[in-house]
């Protein structure tokens, strides 16, 4: 697979699959009922979107064979450290996940806490300092300054309807 | 103009425009000192919290938040060798070596010193080009307003670097792309696939925390760079003293002079901005320095640090330019601040110059005031302000993204936007390390929008025929260059390319 160690092919690749995909879409996209025989429809910019990049990116694919441009991607992501990069993604999609159910201040006062703990950070007390005392902070401000509404979540709602 | 510039001078001088201000100059170098996030994503964090305000006074603290920004960005340069902004890389060149040859507070000073007189020449120069090309492009027909898009568009790439012309064009692409994801003008859906969460388009805000904010944040932690200073670094007696001697002040006057003139115009370029500015007044200083002082440069040059840092303020007003009187952003940074304005029902432009003196006024002369702050509050301030630096990177890191969650969330309340937002950090981490630039697809985002509107209306008045590109005299000249500045970078792109292969033997 040494033929896809190449940012710029690996890059020009990926957008041409895009582009491809959309012309597909972009090429069925309804049309006004009212006027189908208009000049300008919904589909005339996307599909001069679509083969303007689909030309570029063959540009940059051909550049990319015979130029020789664009590092390797090996190279350039040798030591990196991907384990607290992806384990930093998961933790924000749970976040967003579970947002609804747990509310803002249990949900943000977790997240900082796994999030602290992911980058290393292994002082207890410290960290539920920080994360306790931000999330509170924030939730003041938002709910008692600005006279925002913060979702409390689902699991309070349902603690706080047993306990009534 | 007079009656602007005072309802203008009215507005921005009211206490809680003051307030702003300052909180916006203060907010924006505590962002733009942490490696990573610069004026970009200072702005896109500052967004929800001005929703709550009028207008003008939002545009003022975001104006406030952009040149804060910048002037962390360069702290961090000088004090720590990490250019928080890519405009600072050029001051850490010299600064760096000045802060640790004991003299951080000079360098600090100096990087103020020249970054309000960039400011203050690129404010006088704005008062006079503003006026002047909002008046001409009045005359604008829809016709003219999509070449000059397409100009913008095109104008970025063509300024984005050796090698990075093509893949430049490919990110705008994506940027237009994706704009179109939504309803269109005529009420149809696209690329929406029946989920009513696109019913509306993807975000700007969504977009530009997610590619910005929490893509450099995650770059930062694959990368393990960025790391904090020791706390020992930023003692205050360490920084030495902030005062400039007579001779020093005359060595770097005539620097910070040239810098400000060249930076300003650079920075009116769609696409060049504030990282060329300073390196193109660098060099330029350099060049025309005598023997002795040519050798000082990165070294620990006073010249070295004045000139970039004058330039790069300077270029950030004159980035102003096409903003307010086209209401086409040269830069990522006037590109989300255009989102900004177009949130608040503000449609920048010349109309905006006559319809509403007060919103046009004020933010010029905001961004004014903001340099004053910047020189009489945080410069004094910078050592306390500094202390930020040596927040542990285990801290600092989910805080930053913490907040760039709820940046998003607080504007939609909307917890697909999170998901999304993830979903789009995580494509914008793959681009980054495929070495593709971010900057143009914000800024095709931006203005896709604007650009198919523009094409609908001038085909519609020339009923259907695409004869307006090169029958309009503005149009045809407009398009002109735009095929100019596309084709020059393209072609020497390919160029390269095939000496790559066929190497001169005579270069070797």
């Amino acid at each position: 697979m040494r033929i896809l160690d190449n940012k710029d092919r690996v890059g020009g690749l990926l957008i041409l699959a895009f582009a491809v995909a959309y012309l597909r879409y972009a090429l069925v996209l309804p049309l006004d009922p009212t006027d189908p025989n208009a000049s300008f429809t919904s589909r005339t910019l996307p599909v001069g979107l679509a083969v303007a990049s689909i030309v570029f990116a063959l540009v940059q694919l051909a550049m990319s064979f015979r130029g020789g441009s664009g590092g390797s991607i090996r190279e350039a992501v040798r030591g990196y450290r991907w384990r607290p990069m992806l384990l930093l993604l998961v933790l924000m999609l749970g976040y967003s996940l579970m947002f609804q159910t747990l509310g803002f201040l249990v949900s943000s006062f977790t997240f900082l806490l796994l999030g602290f703990f992911i980058m290393g950070e292994r002082r207890i007390i410290l960290s539920v300092v920080v994360a306790g005392g931000l999330v509170t902070l924030l939730w003041a401000l938002l709910t008692q300054a600005f006279g925002l509404f913060l979702d409390p979540g689902d699991l309070m709602r349902a603690i706080v309807g047993s306990a009534g | 103009m007079i009656d602007g510039i005072l309802t203008g001078l009215q507005t921005a001088f009211s206490p809680i425009n003051l307030l702003m201000v300052f909180v916006g100059c203060f907010a924006g170098t505590f962002i733009g000192m942490l490696p990573g996030l610069g004026p970009v994503s200072a702005i896109a964090l500052m967004i929800p919290i001005t929703y709550g305000l009028d207008p003008a006074s939002g545009l003022i603290l975001i104006a406030g938040v952009y040149y804060g920004a910048i002037f962390g960005g360069s702290t961090s340069a000088i004090l720590i060798n990490a250019p928080g902004v890519s405009g600072a890389v050029a001051t850490a060149f010299d600064g760096y070596p000045l802060a640790q040859r004991g003299q951080a507070g000079k360098a600090l000073a100096i990087a103020a010193y020249g970054s309000f007189a960039g400011g203050t020449v690129g404010a006088i120069l704005l008062l006079v080009f503003v006026p002047f090309l909002a008046k001409v492009s009045l005359s604008f027909q829809s016709a003219d307003y999509f070449a000059l898009m397409l100009f913008g568009c095109t104008a970025v790439a063509a300024f984005s670097g050796k090698g990075q012309v093509v893949k430049a064009i490919l990110m705008t692409l994506l940027g237009l792309m994706l704009a179109t994801v939504g309803e269109d003008p005529s009420g149809i859906q696209r690329f929406t696939f029946g989920n009513a969460d696109f019913y509306d388009g993807i975000s700007f805000l969504l977009l530009s925390m997610a590619t910005f904010a929490l893509a450099e944040a995650l770059i930062v932690v694959l990368r393990g760079s960025g790391g904090s200073a020791t706390a020992s670094d930023l003692e205050k007696d360490k920084l030495g003293s902030m005062k400039l001697s007579s001779d020093e002040v005359r060595d770097i006057a005539p620097a910070v002079g040239r810098s400000s003139i060249l930076g300003f115009f650079v920075g009116i370029l769609p696409g060049a901005g504030a990282t060329i500015a300073s390196f193109l007044a660098y060099g330029m200083e350099r060049n025309a320095a005598p023997g002795d002082k040519k050798e000082e440069f990165g070294d620990g040059s006073h010249r070295g640090l004045a000139a970039p840092e004058t330039a790069n303020n300077a270029a950030s007003t004159g980035s102003f330019v096409p903003l307010l009187t086209l209401g086409i952003p040269g830069s990522a940074t006037t590109a989300v601040m255009l989102g900004a304005l177009l949130s608040y029902g503000v449609q920048p432009g010349p109309r905006r110059y006559i319809d509403s003196p007060a919103v046009f006024w004020s933010v010029i002369i905001s961004m004014y005031v903001g340099n004053i702050i910047l020189l009489v509050l945080n410069l004094p301030l910078i050592p306390y302000i500094s202390k930020l630096l040596s927040v542990p990177r285990q801290l600092l890191t989910p805080i930053i993204l913490f907040f760039s969650l709820m940046g998003v969330y607080l504007v939609s309340f909307n917890t697909i936007d999170l998901s999304m937002m993830v979903a789009i950090g995580a494509i914008a981490v793959v681009i980054r390390i495929l070495d593709y630039p971010l900057a143009p697809l914000l800024l095709g985002f931006i203005l896709g929008g604007m650009l198919e509107d523009n094409l609908r209306r001038a085909l519609l008045i020339w009923d259907g025929s695409f004869a307006f590109l090169w029958q309009r005299p503005i149009t045809a000249t407009i398009m002109v260059i735009t095929l100019l500045t596309l084709l020059i970078p393209v072609i020497g792109s390919l160029r390269d390319g095939r000496r790559a292969r066929h190497p001169d033997p005579f270069m070797e």
